[in-house]
């Protein structure tokens, strides 16, 4: 063996699944598997080389602070390993320590990370820094999935250099977070702790306060909305030997006296059919998944949070099941076999006869959505069937297959119909009906799509007909609806505000900040806080507008239409403005801080409603004696003397939620490392006499809601 | 369990609703939960025939109303407040 004459590749990888799949689709039976401490590493030889495969465990470099201390403003960045920057990436020292150890002795590089800018940033980085700038002479391969194929053509068809224009443009974005984050979020903590009060952690970023903006505006409108009332007349008719339900034809009445009216002269009217309307609906198929949409359908089937339906469609791909799923595209490119994705689909049992369906009629291109995205296709499964699936994972898997077979469907054709019955009054009731003529592509993507259909009884023009009942329904305007994690994204796609792969991640940091709460959003009184403080002293800071020009220089990077420093430029000169005002009003936003803060203790220790003298508040409180806690009413100086006593351990939160035994408050109860237990906070609660009689925690449960 | 301090009561220049510090009888957002009540009322004595106090009642009762509206139409219900008495924060 001529070993050390071989030129020897270190090919890099995103992940380290990611890695064992390359390896073994470029090496196949001769990778050799070994270990540098905890990092997997696997050696082969191809086309005369050398080749080792490493992994990293995503980012092991981050925007950290110049030197040390706790200072704002602050713009002196640099890129440190990110062991180094947070405390919890401690473990990414060995993999740092086992790339530069391998680097030390290769001649060429390669990057093999996730095609988009998070992997190009992340090779990058690695190669400047751990390879000691061996980014210059790196190559990239460029796939979208992970299959032997796709991996091959890879590496056979490597660019000669990294993608720089991607990496710098992850880099001014990262740059661009750190610098916005770290000064707001520094110098709204700063401002808060010179008030004297103490410690409480308060965010605010790039991204993150125009979309908590954008939250709280409409949360703002649901809590201000007054419903008006108005009125739907229906009627239940018949018609043609058959019984319909139909409405008033023009829509709502504004007046009950005038509905009530309507519904007693129609009552019992004879009418006749005095117009058919006939038509074809053609309903296309769908397009192939981009990542929001993804998201926002398993969202609406399964509901999953959309980050979870992002790390299962990662974990899909590392599985090489799907194709890669951080992508905005809705196109399948001539590129990609579909006739070979659907043959390899027809050899499971479970989608054999649709695969062969479309196979059979001759379909070979799917329909297409109008986003592209220069990277990577729409997510499509890669024709690989999985051997065994957790269940969300299955049932991820399953939604993006249907979703790509209902692609290659026909429209699918309803026909809908409305007779129309007029009164001897003058007043006209509308039937609706739609029956299915194909049900083309919904075949493909069921259970997630049905036609709903409403069969209307034969009749022509001029029968007569009769209105068995009619009446008058009382209804509301309604509010704006709530966010979900999906319509969120969904929003902050609409307004370019973040990138596909960060938006879950933005909603993720809102909620463990505690600015929002819910599956449908809530902003908390801290989220409107914090939002009246950035609106009021910087407003630029809640801009979509701004936020979305700055996110389009950060893309011109990538497409090479900026350049990266004048873009981060551009970027400081926005935060120190912002910074500039902060430190006018400093003791202005402490205070008005301080107000928030306040009120948000105040909140998280109300319970609710007294039940006692039903007009005070139950709180958490304190003795001053022996400092236990205990829940009071704040009525006392009313008379109001209720007082329980409260478990002294844990962290306590009110659930919002009533004791159905006795209508008093039910309190969650966080031990460290245990499931919260939830408890009705009426000691004498009759649920709960095995805790009268001082056995603690039993009976908790009983009183619970 | 004795008790040694009074658990709060709404201080001075406190939202008469939800106690929190205000220039006037109520907070920014009561005010204008209570101005769009007035407002709106017109609406209801036209469309449904109901007075002030029932069409209070009926709003504080909607579970499509807002929280804020809900409050405040509560605690016009309770002070026997009457329309066009509203004052402004």
């Amino acid at each position: 063996m001529r070993r050390g004459s071989l030129e020897r590749q270190l090919i890099i990888c995103e992940k380290p699944s990611a890695a064992e799949k390359i390896a073994f689709a470029l090496g196949g039976a001769g990778v050799r598997r070994s270990r540098r401490g905890k990092v997997p590493v696997y050696r082969f030889e191809l086309e005369g080389k050398e080749v080792t495969v490493v992994p990293s465990i995503g980012h092991l470099y981050a925007a950290a602070q110049q030197g040390p201390g706790w200072s704002f403003p602050m713009f002196s960045l640099v890129w440190a390993p990110i062991h180094e920057v947070e405390r919890r990436a401690s473990g990414s020292r060995a993999w740092i320590r086992a790339i530069s150890d391998l680097a030390a002795q290769a001649d060429s590089f390669v990057s093999a990370c996730d095609l988009d800018t998070e992997g190009s940033l992340i090779a990058y980085m690695i190669l400047l820094h751990a390879c000691r700038g061996a980014d210059s002479r790196a190559r990239r391969m460029r796939f979208s999935t992970l299959t032997r194929q796709d991996l091959q053509a890879a590496y056979a068809g490597m660019t000669s250099t990294l993608d720089y224009g991607a990496a710098e443009a992850g880099k001014a974005r990262h740059e661009l977070d750190w610098i916005f984050g770290v000064n707001v979020s520094r110098a709204l903590m700063d401002s808060y702790s010179r008030t004297g009060s103490s410690f409480e952690v308060l965010s605010a970023g790039r991204v993150q306060s125009p979309v908590l903006y954008a939250l709280a505006k409409r949360e703002a409108a649901i809590r201000l909305h007054l419903p008006d009332p108005f009125w739907l007349i229906g009627a239940e008719a018949e018609v043609g030997g058959g019984i319909v339900q139909a409405r008033l034809r023009g829509g709502k009445v504004l007046s009950k006296r005038e509905g009530e009216e309507i519904a007693s002269r129609c009552s019992g009217a004879k009418a006749v059919v005095s117009r058919i309307t006939e038509r074809e609906v053609v309903i296309p198929p769908p397009f192939p998944f981009d990542l929001g949409t993804l998201q926002s359908e398993a969202s609406r089937i399964f509901g999953f949070h959309p980050s979870r339906t992002q790390k299962i469609a990662e974990k899909l791909y590392l599985e090489a099941l799907i194709s890669y799923p951080r992508t905005a595209s809705q196109k399948i490119p001539p590129s990609i076999n579909c006739v070979q994705i659907l043959r390899g689909l027809a050899g499971s049992d479970y989608y054999r006869e649709m695969a062969e369906e479309i196979l059979a009629s001759g379909r070979t291109r799917p329909r297409e959505g109008k986003k592209s995205d220069p990277a990577h296709p729409a997510i499509h499964p890669t024709g690989a069937l999985p051997r065994s699936i957790g269940r969300d994972e299955g049932k991820v898997y399953d939604l993006v297959v249907k979703r790509f077979l209902a692609a290659f469907g026909e429209a699918a054709v309803q026909a809908q119909a409305t007779i129309e019955l007029e009164c001897s009054s003058g007043d006209v009731f509308v039937a609706d009906g739609k029956a299915t003529k194909e049900d083309g592509w919904t075949r493909f993507y069921k259970p997630y799509a049905f036609l709903k259909e409403a069969l209307l009884p034969k009749a022509s023009v001029g029968d007569g007909a009769k209105i068995l009942t009619a009446w008058a329904e009382g209804r509301f305007t309604a509010p704006p609806p709530r966010f979900t994690a999906s319509s969120a994204i969904r929003f902050m796609e609409r307004n370019g505000l973040g990138t596909k792969s960060t938006r879950a991640e933005v909603l993720d940091t809102l909620y463990r900040r505690g600015y929002i709460d819910g599956w449908k959003i809530s902003v908390t009184e801290l989220g409107f806080g914090v939002t009246r403080i950035l609106k009021k002293f910087f407003p630029d800071l809640v801009s979509i507008e701004l936020t979305r020009r700055l996110e389009e220089e950060i893309e011109g990077i990538g497409s090479g239409e900026r350049r990266a420093t004048e873009v981060v430029l551009k970027g400081i000169d926005l935060a120190k403005g912002v910074c500039e005002k902060m430190i006018d009003k400093y003791e202005e936003v402490g205070d008005e801080l301080s107000k928030v803060v306040r009120k948000l203790r105040e909140e998280r220790r109300t319970l609710g409603p007294c039940p006692e003298c039903k007009s005070g508040m139950l709180i958490i409180t304190h003795s001053r004696k022996s400092g236990k806690r205990f829940v009071g009413c704040n009525n006392y100086k009313n008379g109001c003397r209720v007082t329980m006593p409260l478990p002294q351990r844990g962290r306590i939160t009110p659930s919002k939620s009533t004791c159905k035994v006795c209508g008093y408050p039910i309190i969650e109860v966080r031990g460290f490392g245990k499931r919260p237990w939830r408890l009705c906070v009426n000691n004498r609660c009759g649920s709960k006499g095995s805790w009268q009689r001082g056995s603690g925690k039993a009976g908790s449960e009983d009183g619970a809601e | 369990m004795g008790r040694s301090r009074d658990p709060g009561s709404p201080a001075m220049g406190a939202c008469a609703v939800c106690g929190s510090p205000s220039g006037g009888s109520l907070c920014a957002r009561h005010a204008k939960a209570a101005r769009k009540i007035e407002a709106h009322f017109a609406t209801w004595r036209e469309r449904a025939g109901v007075e002030w106090e029932e069409y209070l009642r009926r709003v504080s009762e909607n579970d499509l109303s807002g929280a804020w509206i809900k409050e405040t139409a509560e605690y016009l219900l309770r002070s026997g407040m009457r329309f066009g008495q509203i004052s402004k924060p």
